[in-house]
């Protein structure tokens, strides 16, 4: 699990730090000005090895916006917790509706595994919340395995009540922490 | 860890120079909840500090009335004279002497019963600097004893976990007044479930620290911490069998939790359940036979009970939401909570299903090793606080705000003296 944040962290670190300079370019505008400097440069009479670097560079970059797609993507899929009931691990439609994309996500890219965390809110006991966690953590896991997403790349841990997002005694703050969260790593 | 191992060791010099006799009569009835407490005088030369420990201590067992000193018509004890108390309506007298040298602590108690104009118990309790806290604990311990002919509880300690910053949980050990209280484990992990072991010399406990739910066992007198039950999945809730042979888990090894018991010897694994649900949290018996256990097998969570191979299950209890269970450690009565429309209460069942109560409003029920009181929770997160209450029914004692969650007391107290 740390190992998996870990990878990702240095996915981050490696691609976007290579394209520092780069980052506040939309990845269309930087491709199209690529083009452009590469016909530029015909014109201005390169040689063929100095054009191949260009066109090198360009499809550097090229990989590179894609990557910071994907990554947006994965945030974005991230950002999307599941909610359950109390003391319930049934997945709701909207759930499953957010599962959908997780799973289309892992079918494209074959090379992200998957951290399903199981949380529950603060009342009950800490012992059945972990074991409650557990259950929402599989509840997302089976339905996955049910999209054609491999167990191979779903790893699930629990944190029963031990990790809320909120800490306010209010049915709103308990449903937030009632969730299960997702991180996706890149291997 | 090692100053709270400096303190435990500095216990350890505790001895009792003469023990006397049993207690005289049992006159007072700590089965009649309500009854009127009996009126003590406390007549103490020492520190302050010590003697509000006393003081705290005596006022917990709710059964005792501390007599203000300003009613004393004397401030000495005379042999033999027990008029004077007698006047005031003392029914019993605690006289103390506390001597300071260097490096000891010496407080010498004799416990007197007015009524019949008798002594009951002399004693002296020696300790070393900055325990006299236990020294005190063993006093108001042996004036219970003395007067109900039942153990006392507050020279065991408790073991709970706590939550300390914004994410992490550590184990402490507590005095059972609240008054006193030490950190154990600083892995800045989350620590949870912690309970003794038989000998009172190791804590089976939960912790994340490598990642996920695992099981350990921490040598409380060599500082050793040793993985017991590790891998994929939440191993969780440890629970020694009486005999210290056995730990009863929950494991979801197979991927969905069941309780287990694994043989701290040979390390063998005996699966005990077999349900697609949730099973967790045992307790055992006392005399080893049963494990009480929580399940949703039967849709929320229930109070669930089964032999110790795992025949013979039977549901227990038909709250709403019931979890916790503890088993006390001297009957057949199983306490637990029930969260019923949004409210906790801790009630208790004989292990046949008979009899369910609400003994208190409140969570998380943990017994003391007599089998007489029990700490438990009220209020959430920051609010939370600890109490202490008679498994007879009455009132509850403040104990501390403490944002904590599973405690177990000790059955060990043989760190303090024996009084028996």
């Amino acid at each position: 699990m740390k190992k998996c944040g870990l990878l990702m962290a240095i996915v981050i670190l490696v691609g976007w730090g290579c394209a520092s300079q780069q980052v506040a370019t939309p990845p269309s505008e930087a491709t199209t000005q690529t083009g452009k400097q590469l016909r530029q440069g015909a014109s201005e009479g390169l040689t063929p090895a100095e054009m191949k670097a260009r066109e090198m560079a360009r499809l550097k970059e090229e990989e590179l916006a894609r990557q910071r797609d994907i990554m947006a993507m994965a945030k974005a899929l991230e950002e999307k917790d599941i909610h359950f009931d109390f003391d319930r691990y049934d997945l709701k439609s909207e759930a499953r509706g957010i599962l959908k994309e997780l799973a289309n996500f892992l079918l494209e890219h074959p090379g992200c595994r998957l951290v399903i965390e199981g949380h529950c809110d603060e009342r009950g006991s800490e012992e059945y919340n972990l074991a409650l966690g557990e259950k929402r953590a599989n509840a997302a896991t089976n339905y996955l395995i049910s999209l054609g997403v491999s167990p191979k790349r779903i790893t699930t841990i629990s944190y029963g009540e031990n990790r809320p997002l909120c800490q306010e005694h209010s049915e709103g703050c308990w449903w937030r922490n009632r969730r299960d969260h997702f991180i996706l790593c890149f291997q | 860890m090692k100053r709270w191992m400096v303190l435990w060791s500095l216990a350890s010099y505790i001895f009792m120079m003469s023990s006397m006799p049993s207690h005289s009569r049992v006159y007072i009835d700590i089965n009649s909840p309500g009854g009127t407490r009996i009126p003590v005088a406390l007549l103490y030369q020492g520190t302050s500090e010590t003697e509000d420990i006393v003081k705290k201590d005596l006022s917990l067992y709710g059964i005792f009335h501390l007599i203000s000193p300003n009613a004393f018509i004397t401030k000495e004890f005379e042999e033999g004279k027990f008029a004077d108390w007698r006047t005031i309506g003392a029914e019993i007298l605690v006289v103390v002497d506390e001597k300071r040298q260097e490096d000891s602590i010496m407080i010498e108690g004799h416990i007197f019963d007015v009524v019949e104009g008798k002594e009951v118990l002399a004693k002296r309790y020696s300790t070393g600097i900055a325990a006299e806290r236990l020294a005190a604990h063993a006093l108001a311990d042996d004036v219970f004893y003395a007067f109900t002919g039942e153990r006392g509880i507050l020279s065991h300690p408790v073991a709970l976990s706590v939550k300390v910053g914004q994410r992490a949980k550590e184990l402490f050990i507590m005095d059972p007044d609240g008054l006193w209280k030490e950190q154990i484990t600083h892995d800045k992990s989350i620590a949870l479930s912690p309970n003794w072991s038989p000998d009172g010399k190791k804590l089976a406990y939960v912790s994340f620290k490598k990642g996920d739910a695992d099981i350990y066992i921490l040598n409380l007198e060599t500082g050793e911490d040793k993985l017991l039950v590790g891998g994929q999945g939440v191993q969780s809730a440890p629970a020694w069998s009486p005999d210290g042979r056995y730990i009863a888990y929950s494991s979801s090894q197979k991927g969905n939790s069941e309780i287990y018991l694994i043989n701290l010897s040979s390390r063998r694994r005996i699966r005990l359940t077999h349900y697609y649900g949730i099973d967790t949290s045992p307790t055992w018996s006392p005399d080893g036979e049963w494990i009480a256990f929580v399940s949703d097998r039967s849709g929320p969570p229930h109070i669930f009970v089964m032999r110790r191979d795992g025949s013979e299950i039977r549901r227990l209890t038909y709250g709403d939401y019931d979890v916790s269970p503890a088993w006390s450690p001297t009957g057949d009565l199983i306490a637990y909570s029930s969260l019923e429309k949004g409210h906790y209460y801790v009630r208790a069942v004989t292990y046949e299903g008979a009899n369910d109560v609400t003994l208190v409003s409140g969570e998380s029920p943990c017994w003391a090793p007599n089998g007489r009181y029990l700490l438990f929770y009220r209020g959430l997160g920051r609010d939370r606080r600890l109490f202490l209450t008679s498994s007879q029914g009455g009132g509850s004692i403040f104990i501390k705000q403490v944002d904590g969650g599973k405690v177990d007391w000790s059955s060990k107290f043989k760190k303090l003296g024996g009084i028996k």
